[in-house]
């Protein structure tokens, strides 16, 4: 780039700072496109949790399976679970810690990668009414 | 001026870049029309999770859920090599009546938990907020009823 005098020159220097910052902020705004909800492929229930069954299992067989809730809500009824895939394609349910017995606030704060939130809501005869499979983290 | 020059050669050293808000890890964001089904007095707790799976905290008995993710607001380099992301946390808060169907909800794009105000006192206060301004109108409704018997006889 030729600069004839210094007023073009400055001329010249904004235009080209304008058009990097608009280049920098085009290619940036890719990076704000990725926010929607990550409900699970609608294959991972039939290959890794094909025993969840809306009324067809029990409160009882679900913790045989999966162990103990990461959360547990209204007294029981409701289930939840933070699960993953592991190295030998085996869904495990995450130990989230959050200190579950403290009422007044329990907290989990660690999401690492490819973490699957399992919701299940029973009913009044222990059994699956309905549940959903939501993906936290992609 | 040892500090001043010391500033003026780290401000010289790192460079700030803003970038649009976005996820660099943890959990997927919760954005306004994620939560369009949420109707106050209407839809339940279970609905809520069902929607959008497990919370970060629970609070006050099962009374409220927080949703928690992280957002990337911005990168720092550093000259020399280095640098990192500038990120900010954002909660979803969701509290609940008796009768398990929502009561309030906000977004809420600051920390909430900070060393002068654990997060269970923001918490208390937000969750409170309602009853203290239904309180607050009865008591101004209650003061003006006494106005009134007194200055009219009513």
């Amino acid at each position: 780039m030729i600069f004839v005098n210094s007023k073009d020159g400055c001329a010249a220097y904004f235009y080209s700072m304008k058009k990097l910052v608009a280049s920098i902020a085009f290619i940036l705004s890719f990076f704000g496109c990725s926010n929607k909800l990550y409900v699970a492929d609608s294959d991972f229930e039939s290959k890794y949790i094909p025993f969840i069954k809306d009324n067809a299992i029990q409160r009882d067989d679900v913790i045989l399976q999966l162990g103990e809730p990461s959360w547990l809500f209204e007294n029981g009824r409701i289930f939840t679970y933070r699960l993953f895939i592991d190295e030998k394609g085996r869904p495990k349910p995450i130990n989230v810690g959050n200190e579950k017995k403290d009422s007044t606030l329990a907290y989990a704060y660690i999401y690492g990668p490819k973490q699957y939130s399992l919701v299940l809501i029973f009913n009044s005869n222990n059994l699956l009414q309905k549940h959903s499979l939501v993906r936290l983290s992609p | 001026m040892k500090y001043s020059l010391m500033i003026l050669l780290l401000l010289q050293s790192c460079i700030i870049i803003p970038v649009p808000p976005h996820r660099e890890s943890g959990r997927v964001f919760i954005t306004p029309e994620m939560i369009e089904f949420i109707k106050p007095n209407i839809t339940k707790r279970e609905d809520v999770l069902l929607k959008l799976g497990e919370p970060n905290g629970v609070a006050l008995h099962e009374k409220v859920l927080i949703y928690q993710w992280l957002v990337t607001k911005a990168f720092v380099a550093v000259y020399g090599g280095g640098g990192g992301d500038i990120t900010q946390s954002n909660y979803f808060i969701v509290s609940f009546n008796n009768n398990n169907t929502v009561k309030k909800m906000e977004i809420v794009k600051h920390e909430i938990s900070k060393r002068k105000k654990p997060m269970i006192e923001y918490i208390r206060e937000w969750n409170n907020d309602t009853t203290s301004m239904a309180c607050n109108s009865l008591k101004i409704s209650i003061a003006v009823c006494g106005f009134l018997v007194d200055n009219y006889r009513i």
